[in-house]
């Protein structure tokens, strides 16, 4: 496979998956700004959007302005941080990759893209955030699961899957770090427990495994807390360690076709014990682990670029 | 209804109208069929399949700064245009025959140029052109062929018979068009086919990667094809997808080529492959920085030295340009009968060439009722009609032909045949000019037509330009059997 279109079904693979979560993450914090009890909270779940989607808004604002913070996240065409434009850098990945992937594949990838590019920004930031968002994670399914359809289940479908897994991991941990620095705050404020707790609901929405998890503890795992549920049940396909241990599974299959890739299995090996392993303690235990974690993504996407997309060059 | 009204236009051919036995053989069950809907339900039709184009992505896009790409798709129209098998026959005959003397008189002025000293064709004419490459002076490529895809535009004037408008010799785009309007109206018209035998056109990949393996450098068994493109930002890059998808080739584009030891390898994952077959859908003069423009981003350093030791087939052949520049291209006649000793089977549209004194002097004296072209524009590009513009504009161009008469011709105005076709505006069918672009293959032992071609259809009321950067649209072409 050429490399150039090796990285580019790669990358289609991670802004796929990063505009999937934005779009939840979204969805779920703005939503959460109904039931917070005062106006003050209200500019807490507008400042985590802006701090995870990563938009530039000038926070020192008294009053912040809702509608163009969720127009910046969602259809601001002049930053890579919006949704928009990380479908838009799918489907120009898909689009120079096109011969190598299916009509189907490509024709959801790029009528997902139509209908964030023609979605009306009045529409959207008055009323649409629900429906756009909504339609967004639909669409991602109906391109995920063309892609497990439609594609055989060869090298360039590992690498596909190496993005989606690597993103989602890297989405995963910084959720969970951005709620637990919204902890801290919280605490730092001696707010109450309630509100602690539901920061954590919160989170599970996010990662759509509220239900999952209710109905665990309610039958048998009593005592399992929201945290171990998202970083350690290795059967919750959203959860830190299933995507980790993914993750270096998909590693292992690069070595069937291609030259085995050891560092690259040690990294993504070692980075799924770390959380299998680890006992957690405490939110500060948490956090520092998880951004070791985050440390360690990135790493692998390093090694990943340089061993696999530009190992022509060595 | 959608057709009740249909007007044909006077001294012109309609290719549905005109001959009521033709008619009722060739678009009798069509005009039936369409008859039975509504205004409405045709407009919901028309968009539906705009939309089936925009969803597959057969868009040519406008990018602007913020991303915000409009997107269009090229207009498509649902009313096929028919051509009868046995009037197909002979065009197809007329192709082939047309293809192998153009591919003799390239490989002659390279090599022999006996045809230019027995002064069939002026010496002057073919060394002035900008297209040709001195690089290519002494070379024959493998099997001798240059021309590997021609693609030859004809039109029907108001005497019925078809005439050779222009061949387009470097990079004729427009084939993925024909396969997906076939597919597009199989998949809404399904029983209009179930009765009918229309020559296929989804065999046209195939027959391409036969031809290029067929002429791959020293007739080695299993060569590596690649498309090189210049990239997603072409306009025609929809169709460099389409074709090396169908042809299960790599698409690459320069950065992904490298050269070692005069020998070309694409980069991948497993390392350095060798590539021995280019299509390359890139210009000559962006090939090899090395050789051409330095600044060229899209070829590859290096190339032409491994094509001229034989190392990689190109195709087509670099250096055919001079050979489709129109003052040129009025001599193919003379090199049918030059190199194949035949008379040509389908006629050229007569041409005057202003290089020429006496053609010089008929031109300016006439040119109120000719069509003056530049030579080596394509596109439909600075064309004038000039039975349409005023005296100014007029004098103008005779100043211009006087200024640098090498660079023009004229042709007689060609009455362009009219088809019925889809206006949204009216939601009525009206006449449009039309013409067709044949796609001709020629490998080892091995020429081809595609069936049918494009059918290139002039939206705007009147005009002859059919170009789509023009305002065109396209059509489905049939080519009936029965």
């Amino acid at each position: 496979m050429l490399s150039r279109v090796a990285s580019n079904v790669y990358w289609m693979g991670r802004y796929l998956e990063r505009a999937e979560h934005m779009a939840r993450y979204t969805k779920v914090q703005y939503f959460t700004i109904f039931d917070a009890p005062s106006l003050q909270d209200k500019d807490f779940a507008l400042r985590s959007i802006i701090n995870m989607t990563g938009i530039a808004y000038d926070q020192s604002q008294e009053v912040f302005d809702e509608q163009e913070i969720l127009l910046k996240v969602g259809l601001d065409r002049s930053t890579g941080a919006s949704i928009l434009s990380n479908i838009f850098m799918a489907r120009e990945n898909a689009r120079s990759a096109r011969n190598v992937l299916s009509d189907e594949l490509w024709e959801y990838i790029n009528s997902c893209y139509h209908f964030t590019n023609n979605y009306d920004p009045q529409y959207f930031k008055t009323r649409g955030l629900y429906e756009f968002t909504r339609e967004i994670n639909d669409h991602i399914y109906m391109i995920k699961s063309c892609l497990f359809q439609t594609l055989l289940h060869d090298f360039k479908w590992v690498i596909i899957n190496l993005g989606i897994y690597l993103e989602r991991s890297v989405q995963l941990t910084r959720i969970v770090l951005s709620k637990l620095s919204d902890i801290e705050i919280l605490e730092a404020d001696g707010r109450n427990e309630v509100l602690i707790d539901y920061q954590w609901t919160t989170v599970l929405k996010m990662v759509e495994g509220f239900d999952i998890y209710n109905r665990l503890i309610r039958r048998h795992q009593k005592h399992l807390t929201p945290s171990l549920f998202i970083l350690k049940d290795s059967t919750f396909p959203r959860s830190i360690l299933y995507n980790l241990e993914h993750l270096h599974q998909l590693v292992e299959r690069v070595g069937r076709w291609e030259h085995r890739q050891k560092e690259l299995e040690y990294m993504s090996g070692r980075l799924a014990s770390k959380i299998k392993y680890h006992s957690i303690c405490d939110v500060q235990d948490m956090k520092k682990t998880l951004s070791e974690v985050l440390s360690e993504l990135y790493a692998i996407h390093a090694e990943i670029d340089r061993r696999l997309f530009h190992n022509t060059e060595e | 209804m959608l057709i009740d009204d249909y007007k044909v236009k006077e001294n012109f051919v309609d290719e549905v109208f005109t001959d009521p036995t033709a008619q009722q053989f060739l678009y009798g069950d069509i005009l039936e069929e369409f008859s039975r809907l509504s205004k409405e339900d045709f407009g919901k039709l028309n968009d539906a399949i705009g939309l089936t184009f925009l969803n597959l992505g057969i868009t040519y896009a406008v990018y602007s700064d913020d991303n915000g790409g409009t997107e269009k798709i090229f207009p498509f129209d649902l009313i096929p245009r028919i051509i009868d098998y046995a009037e197909w026959q002979t065009i197809e005959a007329g192709m082939i025959q047309r293809n192998r003397a153009i591919n003799l008189f390239i490989e002659d002025v390279y090599n022999d140029g006996k045809i230019l000293r027995d002064k069939v064709v002026p010496k002057e004419l073919v060394l002035s052109s900008k297209y040709y490459l001195d690089e290519m002076k002494g070379f024959s490529p493998p099997e001798g062929i240059h021309t590997h895809i021609c693609g030859t535009d004809l039109v029907r004037h108001n005497d019925g018979q078809m005439y050779v408008l222009e061949d387009n010799l470097r990079n004729p785009s427009g084939v993925s068009y024909v396969v997906m309007n076939r597919k597009i109206m199989h998949n809404r018209f399904s029983a209009m086919f179930k009765s009918k035998e229309v020559l296929p056109v989804s065999g046209y990949a195939q027959r391409l990667l036969e031809m290029m393996k067929s002429v791959a450098p020293h007739g080695m068994e299993d060569p590596v094809c690649v498309l090189l493109t210049p990239g997603q930002y072409n306009s025609a890059y929809y169709e460099h997808t389409f074709l090396a998808q169908e042809m299960g080739i790599e698409l690459v584009e320069g950065r992904d080529l490298t050269i070692e030891n005069d020998y070309v390898y694409m980069k991948t994952t497993a390392g350095l492959i060798k590539v021995d077959v280019i299509y390359r859908r890139i210009d000559d003069l962006f090939l090899d920085p090395e050789v051409y423009f330095e600044k060229s981003l899209l070829g590859v350093y290096g190339l032409m030295k491994c094509y001229a030791k034989g190392n990689v087939t190109i195709i087509n052949a670099p250096g055919n340009g001079f050979s489709d520049d129109k003052a040129v291209c009025a001599y193919v006649p003379d090199m049918i009968k030059y190199y194949l000793d035949e008379d040509a089977i389908i006629p050229n549209v007569p041409t005057y060439i202003c290089d020429k004194p006496d053609d010089l002097k008929y031109v300016l004296e006439h040119t109120r009722e000719l069509v003056v072209k530049p030579v080596d524009m394509s596109g439909g590009y600075g064309v004038t009609i000039c039975d349409s513009i005023s005296e100014a504009e007029l004098e103008k161009v005779r100043a211009q032909i006087k200024m640098d008469p090498r660079r023009y011709i004229a042709q007689p105005k060609m009455y362009l045949s009219t088809h019925a076709t889809y206006i949204k505006d009216t939601q009525t069918f009206e006449p449009r000019h039309i013409d067709l672009r044949t796609f001709s293959l020629m490998g080892r032992d091995m020429d081809y037509v595609l069936p049918g071609g494009l059918t290139r259809v002039a939206l705007k009321k009147d005009s002859l330009i059919v170009n789509s950067s023009q305002g065109g649209g396209s059509k489905d072409t049939w080519i009936l059997k029965k």
